[in-house]
C-alpha cells in the first residue's frame, strides 16, 4: 500500500514502507524528447604511420633470395589533444561538432550502433584488425566512448565528449612498440633507425607487402638463425631467413578505417 | 525552501519554490532545471525488469596455431551473445549492467591471461538483454569463466496515454505524476546518498583511454582493468551513483 506526504518543503511518496520519490532526495531527469541529438556519422580513423621490415625465403619453386616483405606501424598517438609532430609521431585528429545541448546539462545518456563499413588491410595474421564491440546493434556507451579496435597493438576509440553545452565526436588511435622480440641469437637485427645488433623492432609487424619481390632498400631485414623465431606479442611469428636482396617496390596496404555510427545522445542532469 | 506541484491537463510539475516559479517553470522547465524536481516533458529511469543477480557461462576459447606467410600465427577470436534478461518491451530500452560491484561499461576487458583476453559489451535488443563476448585466444585456450551480472531495463520515456497528469488516489493505491513517467507501482533509478553504495552509477565522463596500443578501462566505482602496453595515466571520470 502506497503513502504520500505533503507538507511544507516536501513532498514524499513510500511504497511499503520503501520511498520511491522524495522531492528531499537527489534526482537524475533525462531532458526532454526534443533536446535529444539523433543522427548518425561517419568515424573515420586515418592511415598508419608506416615503416617496413623483410626476411628473406626460399619457397618452393623459387630462387634462392627472394623476398618476403611487411610494414610495420610505429610508434604513434593520434587525437584531439595533440599537435601534429613528425618528430615524435603524433598527429591532431579534430573534433567534429555533432550539436548542443540545454545548459545545465551534467551528463550524456548515450546509445551507438556501430558498424565497420571500412575494414583496414589484414594484418599480419591475415586479417584486419578485430573489432572488440558488437556490430550493428545497440548499446549504451557509458561515458560516451567506445574502443571499436584493439588489436595487435593498434587501438582506435570514439567519445562523444559533452563540453560546455556542445557535444563533439572525437577519436583517437595509438600504436604502441616493442612488440617483435627474438626468441634465439640474434645476429643482425635492427631497429627503424637500421640499427644492427637492436634486440627487436620498435615497431608492430604489419601486413604482408609482397612475398616474391624485392624488399625497400634501407629497411630492417628479420634474420636469425635456423630456429630463432620473431615473437609478435606471442601470437604470431615469424621464422627469419638467412640474406637479402634489396629492390623497390610500392605498397599499397592501408590501414584506415571507416565506421558508421548511428546514435541517440539524451541529455540529463543531476539535481543535487 | 518550499516545493510546489502544479498539474493541468497538458502538464505536471514538481519544483523547488512557490507557485510564482512553477507557473513560470511549467510552460520552459528548461529556464532553470536545477529547480524543477519532477516535469511531465522530463524523462526518468523507471524500471520495468531487472535481475540482480545473473551468471553467465563464458564459453572456453579454444587455442590456435596456424601458418600463413611463413608466419606462424597463435590465437584466434571468438564471439558470442549471451541473454541476460528477457523483457519483452517490443523496442530497444535503457539499461544499466554491472558487474563485481560496478557498472559494466563497453569494450571491458573482463578477464585477462597474458595475452589471451575477452572483452564484453552490454547491448539491447526488442525483447533482450545481451552480453557480447569477444574472446581472444593463443596457441593456447583462453578458459571458460563463469561471471555474475545485475541488470535493469528502463520502460520508454513516453507518456502513456489515458493516464492522468496528476493521481493521488489513497483507495486504489494509484499515485501517478505526468501520465505515468512516475508511478508508485514502478521503482525508478534514483540518485544514491553517498558514492559507491550501489553497482550502478552515472559516468560523468569518458570510461575508457587508449595510449601505446593498449587499453584501460575505469568503470564508475570500480577500479582500472588494463590490457597491453597502456603508457597512460588516465584514472576515470567523475561518476553519479545511483540505486534503486
Amino acid at each position: 500500500m502506497g503513502k504520500i506526504s505533503i507538507s511544507s518543503g516536501r513532498i514524499y511518496v513510500e511504497r511499503a514502507g520503501h520511498s520511491v520519490f522524495d522531492t528531499s532526495a537527489r534526482s537524475a531527469s533525462l531532458f526532454p524528447d526534443s533536446t535529444r541529438l539523433i543522427s548518425s556519422a561517419s568515424i573515420v580513423f586515418p592511415h598508419l604511420l608506416l615503416g617496413y621490415c623483410y626476411r628473406t625465403v626460399q619457397l618452393p619453386g623459387d630462387p634462392a633470395n627472394t623476398g618476403v616483405c611487411w610494414d610495420t606501424y610505429i610508434p604513434q598517438e593520434w587525437g584531439p589533444q595533440y599537435t601534429d609532430n613528425p618528430a615524435t609521431d603524433v598527429r591532431n585528429l579534430p573534433d567534429v561538432f555533432i550539436g548542443s545541448v540545454p545548459t545545465g546539462t551534467d551528463y550524456l545518456d548515450v546509445m551507438v550502433n556501430v558498424t565497420r563499413t571500412v575494414a583496414p588491410h589484414a594484418d599480419v595474421d591475415g586479417l584486419p584488425f578485430q573489432t572488440i564491440v558488437p556490430s550493428g546493434v545497440w548499446f549504451k556507451a557509458d561515458g560516451g566512448c567506445c574502443v571499436v579496435e584493439h588489436d595487435n597493438l593498434v587501438a582506435r576509440m570514439f567519445e562523444f565528449a559533452l563540453i560546455g553545452t556542445n557535444v563533439y565526436l572525437r577519436r583517437y588511435q595509438s600504436v604502441g612498440s616493442a612488440s617483435i622480440s627474438f626468441s634465439g641469437g640474434i645476429t643482425n637485427i635492427g631497429n627503424l633507425s637500421n640499427n644492427p645488433g637492436a634486440g627487436f623492432l620498435n615497431a608492430v609487424l604489419g601486413g604482408l607487402v609482397d612475398i616474391r619481390g624485392p624488399h625497400p632498400t634501407g629497411y630492417n631485414r628479420l634474420h636469425g638463425g635456423n630456429n630463432d623465431r620473431a615473437n609478435i606479442h606471442n601470437r604470431a611469428y615469424v621464422i627469419p631467413g638467412t640474406s637479402s636482396t634489396s629492390g623497390t617496390f610500392t605498397n599499397t596496404n592501408n590501414y584506415s578505417s571507416t565506421f558508421s555510427c548511428s546514435y541517440i545522445i539524451h541529455p540529463g542532469r543531476i539535481n543535487n | 525552501m518550499p516545493k510546489t506541484l502544479r498539474a493541468t491537463q497538458t502538464g505536471c510539475i514538481i519544483v523547488n519554490g512557490n507557485a510564482a516559479t512553477a507557473v513560470a517553470l511549467f510552460t520552459n522547465p528548461m529556464l532553470d532545471p536545477a529547480n524543477v524536481l519532477f516535469h511531465s516533458d522530463f524523462n526518468y529511469y523507471g524500471v520495468v525488469a531487472k535481475n540482480l543477480s545473473v551468471t553467465i557461462n563464458h564459453a572456453a576459447i579454444p587455442g590456435y596455431t596456424a601458418m600463413l606467410n611463413s608466419t606462424i600465427i597463435q590465437g584466434q577470436k571468438v564471439e558470442t551473445s549471451y541473454a541476460l534478461l528477457y523483457h519483452g518491451l517490443g523496442y530497444i530500452p535503457k539499461y544499466f549492467v554491472s558487474y563485481n560491484g560496478y557498472m559494466l561499461p563497453q569494450g571491458v576487458p573482463i578477464q585477462i591471461d597474458g595475452v589471451k583476453v575477452r572483452y564484453v559489451t552490454a547491448w539491447a535488443d526488442a525483447s533482450y538483454i545481451y552480453i557480447y563476448d569477444a574472446g581472444f585466444s593463443s596457441d593456447t585456450a583462453l578458459a571458460a569463466i563463469s561471471l555474475l551480472y545485475k541488470v535493469v531495463v528502463f520502460r520508454n520515456s513516453s507518456a502513456v496515454p489515458g493516464m492522468p497528469m496528476l493521481e493521488l488516489n489513497a483507495t486504489a493505491d494509484r499515485y501517478t505524476f505526468g501520465q505515468g513517467k512516475f508511478q508508485i507501482s514502478q521503482e525508478h533509478m534514483r540518485l544514491a546518498a553517498l558514492g559507491g553504495d550501489t553497482p550502478f552509477a552515472l559516468a560523468l565522463g569518458k570510461t575508457t583511454d587508449i595510449n601505446h596500443g593498449g587499453v584501460r578501462v575505469v568503470p564508475p566505482g570500480g577500479s582500472a582493468l588494463t590490457y597491453g602496453p597502456y603508457g597512460g595515466s588516465f584514472s576515470g571520470s567523475a561518476f553519479q551513483s545511483m540505486t534503486i
